[in-house]
């Protein structure tokens, strides 16, 4: 276990300083550098949820004092921070999966552990792209790992703290609380309401103190699908209703984001009525909206990353390895369409518009490609999770592949879509 | 912050009554193209497939100063599956021909809608997009023309129909105050600033805004005449009429149909659709940054290639080969 332990540390690391997202890594480069330039906690237009700056602060602080011992950090090629500093900030997100690979190591589920932990996409999300999904995946899997041993309040910790990081880890929270009322259970409910209320003060109250509220009070609509502003959209609706090859439409208004709203609960509520323990019932029940939202919203290519843990704690407690080898597949393809898609060169080298891997990267229909592949990566997950157990076969990688060729032969080769 | 200004259509200068035989047609062979100017301007094309785009133009003489500031207003609707245009061209005090227009504007190649649109053009603004200059003193807008066109392998029969067609003063409206109402197109808010010379990492714009209930809108910030940022296009919110825009120096593609200050710092709610009745700014934050031009650089293929090489050994090639050994190869004996 300590081998996977470091051989994961090693390969994050090699990659860490070389790489960033260089306008995320700006973003918390930019409030990180201004507390321990100047002092100044600028909350007001933190553009995310707040407690991915309180994460940061702590180990950004060793950063800040090697740079005040004297330490020489190099700038590599236009990236935006320089290579150590881009590691620290990347720090929280790299623990945060170690975290996961402990938590389910020592819970038992070690090949689930290995599966997550020396996944590509979990490696290129924390320590090439420094986006912090995995932070709200490793509370999310603390808060499924206290579940299971009937630890409901710090599940409940746990969700509102992945919640805190991604709204995305308030779905499980709110099916425990759901299912307090479904049961009447007074006393639970208030404790989980209590809970999450404080929670919620504390990790606000700086914000509100900054002036952040409002930024955040306009920001929320994003959140939760119901915003006004138009952007870029990378799901499957979008890219194959939009005349453009580059659909821009309003951030998360898919009319269809109901339908992962509304399966969720319902799909909670059958499987508990089918006497399915709370633990699996609210498991397969995040695993379906983790799935749906990715389908139905105006996904970002990082969410791919949500059904990925969820599928590999399911496969384990129900041994269906079939499923926990595909959850890896899936990831690795995620990371090659999702690296595609961005751009090889913005990662490496801080540069748009290179197109360094062509022809498989900065193709007409990108969009196109990258959405139908993975909603049929993201409906064979489903269907290795809910039908009936089979075994991993080669073959489905083929088929994957398959689709993705044909994507790309009618989107970029033909161009249907100006037919 | 030194002034809020409202920007809209002022007292009118000059209007087409579509009565007089003033407009001229012309049209490739290829297509059947037919004019009426009668209340209204009517242009009927029927275009046949053809290999390259086709397209059908009608135009008139115009005399519209540009030593004020001055907005064409026309309404029209133009069949859905045909993409139209509108351009304007004329000359300076010495006779010099110049052209106010430019083929990236929001004005050129629009895709018709089926229903009637609201256009503005501001004639001091497209002639310096156009230019790049300011038109000189004397200079006037001479010429107007529409024009229909189709891509190509598209044929079928369209329509353009001009209900009117209208030359305003841009009637700027003044606040001492952060707040505005009336009847605007676009808000101006300047800065008492300096134009901006560091590099710009995002700009975040803080107000309420009301507005006709098909108003777009985009911000955009300007130093000087240059975009320096720009925000994402919103509509308005059932919600709140509070919101929090955030402007990037990557989004800055378009242009509003207005033209700031030369010499100082603005920021410019620019309608795209609909009108502004009401705006008050509450914030505006600037945030800087060393950060390289992410379009503007380069690296040397064979460092790229070796860069790209390690990349792809540590992301893919070692964990994948890594969880291959083991879970098939040093499994554990049963």
């Amino acid at each position: 276990m300590w081998a996977i332990l470091a051989l994961g540390l090693v390969v994050r690391i090699a990659i860490a300083p070389i790489t960033g997202h260089a306008y995320d890594l700006a973003l918390w480069a930019n409030y990180q550098r201004l507390f321990f330039g100047s002092g100044i906690v600028d909350l007001r237009y933190f553009p995310t949820l707040p407690m991915l700056y309180y994460l940061q602060l702590p180990v950004y602080s060793f950063y800040a004092l090697i740079r005040n011992l004297g330490f020489q950090d190099p700038l590599l090629f236009y990236h935006p921070t320089y290579a150590i500093e881009a590691v620290f900030l990347k720090l929280p997100m790299i623990l945060a999966d170690v975290g996961v690979f402990l938590l389910l190591a020592r819970t038992g589920k070690l090949l689930a552990g290995v599966l997550y932990y020396l996944n590509p996409f979990i490696i290129y999300l924390s320590s090439a792209w420094g986006i912090y999904d995995s932070l709200m995946i490793v509370f999310l899997v603390a808060g499924f790992t206290a579940l299971e041993r009937d630890s409901k309040r710090l599940a409940v910790v746990s969700f509102t703290l992945s919640g805190l990081l991604k709204l995305f880890g308030f779905i499980p929270l709110a099916l425990l609380i759901l299912d307090s009322l479904l049961k009447r259970q007074v006393k639970s409910l208030l404790v989980q309401i209590a809970i999450l209320s404080s929670f919620l003060v504390i990790t606000f109250a700086p914000v509100i103190v900054a002036g952040g509220f409002e930024t955040f009070y306009t920001a929320f609509p994003r959140f939760v699908g119901i915003s006004t502003a138009q952007g870029k959209s990378w799901s499957v609706i979008s890219a194959l209703t939009s005349s453009s090859n580059q659909p821009i439409v309003p951030y998360a208004a898919s009319p269809m984001v109901w339908i992962a709203y509304a399966s969720v609960p319902v799909a909670f509520i059958l499987l508990s009525r089918r006497k399915s323990s709370l633990f699996m019932s609210i498991l397969q029940a995040t695993l379906i909206g983790a799935v749906l939202l990715n389908i139905f919203s105006q996904a970002e290519p990082q969410w791919l990353s949500w059904p990925i843990p969820l599928a590999l704690i399911f496969a384990s407690v129900t041994s269906r390895d079939g499923l926990g080898y595909f959850a890896y597949s899936f990831g690795a393809i995620a990371t090659f369409l999702v690296m595609t898609l961005t751009g090889t060169g913005y990662l490496l080298f801080g540069l748009l518009g290179t197109s360094y891997l062509a022809p498989l990267e900065g193709f007409v229909g990108g969009v196109r490609v990258y959405a139908i592949t993975t909603v049929s990566l993201l409906l064979l997950l489903l269907a290795y999770s809910f039908a009936k157990p089979v075994k991993f076969k080669l073959e489905v990688l083929l088929l994957i592949l398959i689709i993705y060729a044909q994507a790309y032969f009618w989107f970029s080769i033909v161009g249907i879509q100006n037919l | 912050m030194s002034s809020v200004q409202g920007v809209g259509v002022g007292n009118l200068i000059w209007r087409d009554n579509f009565t007089d035989n003033a407009w001229h047609l012309t049209a490739p062979n290829t297509t059947t193209a037919q004019l009426h100017v009668n209340g209204t301007l009517d242009l009927n094309v029927v275009f046949n497939s053809e290999a390259n785009a086709q397209s059908v133009t009608v135009y008139r003489s115009v005399n519209i100063s540009l030593d004020v500031d001055s907005l064409v207003v026309v309404e029209l609707t133009t069949s859905t599956g045909s993409h139209y245009g509108i351009r304007f061209s004329g000359v300076d005090p010495s006779g010099t021909a110049f052209n106010a227009w430019r083929e990236s504007s929001k004005l050129q190649h629009r895709p018709g809608l089926g229903i009637p649109e609201d256009i503005t053009a501001d004639l001091v603004a497209e002639t310096y997009l156009a230019n790049g200059q300011l038109p000189v003193a004397g200079s006037r807008v001479t010429k107007v023309w529409f024009y229909l066109e189709t891509p190509a392998n598209a044929g079928g029969s369209f329509q353009l129909q001009v209900d009117s067609l209208q030359a305003s003063f841009l009637n700027r409206t003044t606040s001492g105050s952060t707040e505005i109402s009336g009847d605007f197109s676009n808000i101006l808010v300047n800065f008492n600033l300096p134009s901006v010379n560091q590099s710009l990492f995002q700009a975040y714009a803080s107000f309420d805004i009301r507005g006709t209930p098909s108003l777009k809108y985009t911000p955009f910030f300007f130093s000087g005449l240059s975009v320096a940022a720009q925000g994402y296009t919103y509509t308005q919110s059932v919600i709140t009429t509070h919101q929090v825009a955030v402007l990037l120096p990557s989004l800055a593609a378009g242009f509003p149909s207005i033209l700031p200050g030369v010499n100082s710092s603005s920021l410019i709610i620019g309608a795209v659709s609909g009108s502004i009745t009401y705006f008050r700014i509450d914030d505006f934050t600037l945030k800087f940054t060393a950060t390289y031009d992410p379009l503007q650089g380069t690296v040397d293929p064979t460092t790229a290639q070796a860069f790209i090489v390690y990349y792809l050994l540590f992301l893919f090639i070692t964990p994948i080969t890594a969880v291959i050994l083991l879970t098939k190869v040093f499994k554990t004996e049963k």
